[in-house]
């Protein structure tokens, strides 16, 4: 079994100041989300309609999946069918084998890292370059994205030129954040010019047209993809939209609710190849249509992967995203994969205050979800955190009214006489947080004596 | 690999209860749109060209040329000085300043322009330039996505692109940096409609 998320987050918080630094940057994107929240009036009816169109996405897919494809091949595109990873890795390698390719520049994909692409690619002599700047910098780094919209929000920029210097050879000790983005432009132009196949995701998939839509602020996907003579876009099967009305409609909500931007600098519409060029569409389920036949964990799907709910989390802004086994970090990434029993403390890497929920554009219950996945692990006795042991105990205290009221009275003692500094070692959230005051009295008693019989 | 026929006979039934498609609605705002979409484009990075006349989108090409700029223009009736219809490979655009591209339509809400690919002559060259020049109708201004998307019909159907100011990114320490990877500044130029 892998740490818990508890001790990673420890490695994180022992540097307080850069926790804050953290936190206050994702608070600064969801404070941006906020005022576009606000600026649009019909901001809950565009929530609304989001989820009941992904509802019916979700609930009509194999026939969506008949039309988008069969639309995309008339099209001019060709439509690849992977069932798990390992299909999607063989079909886009042999696809760049079958043609000789040899350099692919790669957009940001969730997908791709969820499937473990690059590796495979790289061992079959395949160059992958990651083009978005934050993806580029931790794969100089070799590390993963701590984010899905901001990947590299963990990093300084003193590290980051550290590492251009040391990569792409800026200046020693620069770190201006313009200076360096440009000297990344000038490096990955290169790049762009010597690729022979590109490959992006895919924001939305709109079926009754056979098109997709690739959205990125630094015009990366487009760069790419415009260039060599081969393009390959890979979505899992929930990108799914009926009508360029539904696209239009996540439009108007992607930026907004990831970075607080009215739309992204690019919303790239591809309905059909360059002449004389191929595109393909590599469709995957990977798991997809499994967690979907639980209706308790089906709803994750409609997800856009905006980000909002890991700007607004508590946990995620003080415990960083490298804290989190699965590599989507943060509530969205615990209501997918919180059930797994090899890391089966991430569904505790929650205070179920439901700000995600609140925040969600396409009202995907995540709260619930994880509470979910921990009812689950509870049943199947893989409880984090030594609760096996405990928690039966404490059921059978607080299940009853004596017993609550005299285990209440020896904590309120207990916090009146320990020393702070001893609270502190009882572990858990106290190393890091104050016990609050203890009451004088319990709330019966209170009531009892105010209100009266 | 799998056929499609093995990949659908592999999807387990969704559990979610059939639900009906809703009513997406079609937003409209109440803002004039040519105000509301010059204030939004400032605040995207985008600037407004200087003139509301083609003859004004001509001038700006002459001046570029005469600094010795790489100027390619897709505009009818305006001259740059490289030839768009001896381009025969997207990379030979890499050294091009300047592109200047009609745009079909314009939304006020992101301050965005829809460029099509047919007005291109290819796709990159909206992207690969240093510096991209827009122009569009002031009638061709619509308040939100979702009336641009009606408008135009089709969004596929070949290549297009909502562009909302120049290529940006916040990668580094959520430092907003202009020129990432696409056109590193965006003039719109709104021309008064006839």
């Amino acid at each position: 079994m892998s740490q818990t998320h508890a001790r990673k987050v420890e490695t994180f918080a022992a540097d307080e100041a850069r926790v804050d630094w953290h936190s206050a940057a994702l608070l600064a994107l969801r404070d941006k989300r906020d005022l576009q929240a606000k600026s649009l009036p019909q901001w809950e009816q565009m929530r609304e309609s989001a989820s009941r169109m992904k509802l019916y996405v979700l609930s009509h897919l194999p026939e969506l999946l008949e039309q988008f494809t069969s639309n995309c091949e008339a099209n001019g595109m060709e439509v690849h069918w992977a069932r798990d990873a390992k299909e999607h890795n063989e079909i886009v390698a042999s696809i760049l084998k079958e043609r000789g390719k040899k350099k692919l520049v790669k957009s940001k994909s969730m997908l791709t890292e969820e499937v473990h692409l690059v590796p495979h690619l790289e061992k079959h002599g395949i160059e992958c370059i990651e083009t978005d700047l934050g993806e580029r910098i931790l794969q100089l780094r070799e590390e993963p994205p701590s984010h899905i919209v901001v990947p590299a929000i963990h990093l300084k920029k003193e590290e980051i030129g550290e590492l251009f210097h040391e990569k792409i050879g800026t200046q020693a000790g620069a770190s201006d954040p313009t200076y360096l983005t440009h000297a990344a432009r000038e490096s990955m132009r290169q790049e762009f010019l010597s690729a022979d196949a590109a490959m992006t995701g895919v924001n939305m998939a709109i079926a009754d047209e056979g098109a997709f839509v690739v959205c990125t602020n630094e015009g990366n996907a487009d760069m790419g993809a415009h260039l060599p003579d081969l393009h390959i876009a890979v979505m899992g099967m929930e990108k799914l939209v009926p009508d360029a009305d539904s696209a239009a409609l996540l439009m108007r909500m992607l930026a907004r609710n990831a970075t607080g931007q009215p739309s992204t600098s690019y919303n790239s519409i591809f309905g059909a190849p360059r002449p004389g060029c191929e595109l393909h569409i590599v469709i995957v389920d990977n798991g997809r249509s499994l967690r979907m036949a639980d209706r308790r964990h089906a709803e994750i799907y409609k997800c856009i992967r905006c980000g909002a709910c890991i700007n607004t989390c508590p946990v995620y802004r003080r415990g960083g995203g490298h804290s989190y086994d699965y590599f989507i970090p943060g509530p969205i990434g615990l209501a997918i994969a919180g059930d797994n029993p090899e890391a089966n403390s991430e569904a505790w890497a929650c205070t179920l205050n439901g700000s995600c929920n609140n925040v969600c554009p396409v009202k995907v219950p995540l709260r619930e979800t994880i509470a979910y996945h921990r009812e689950q692990l509870a049943q199947q006795k893989q409880l984090p955190y030594h609760k096996n042991a405990y928690m039966p105990l404490a059921g059978k205290i607080f299940g009853s009214p004596r017993g609550l009221s005299m285990a209440m009275t020896a904590v309120r003692v207990g916090l009146r006489i320990m020393p702070q500094i001893l609270q502190r070692r009882i572990g858990g959230w106290s190393k890091s947080r104050d016990f609050p005051k203890p009451p004088a009295e319990s709330f019966a008693h209170w009531y009892r004596k105010n209100r009266g019989e | 690999m799998a056929s499609k026929e093995e990949f659908f006979a592999s999807l387990t039934p969704s559990s979610i209860e059939p639900t009906p498609m809703p009513e997406v609605a079609v937003v409209t705002l109440d803002a004039p749109p040519r105000e509301h979409f010059i204030e939004v484009l400032e605040g995207v990075g985008g600037r407004l060209g200087q003139g509301d006349d083609l003859g004004d989108v001509k001038k700006r090409a002459a001046e570029l040329v005469s600094q010795n700029l790489q100027v390619l223009s897709l505009m009818e009736g305006v001259e740059g000085n490289r030839d768009p219809s001896a381009v025969r490979d997207p990379h030979e655009l890499k050294d091009v300043d300047y592109t200047i591209a009609p745009a079909r339509l314009a939304v006020a809400e992101n301050g965005s322009v829809w460029i099509s690919g047919e007005d291109l002559v290819t796709r990159n060259a909206v992207f690969i330039c240093e510096h991209l020049i827009a122009v569009v109708d002031e009638n061709r201004i619509t308040g939100t996505m979702s009336e641009a998307v009606r408008r135009l019909g089709k969004l596929g159907g070949g290549w297009g692109v909502f562009i909302s100011g120049p290529s940006k990114t916040a990668d580094i320490e959520q430092a907003l940096v202009m020129g990432a990877h696409g056109a590193r500044s965006m003039t719109v130029y709104v021309l008064r409609g006839v």
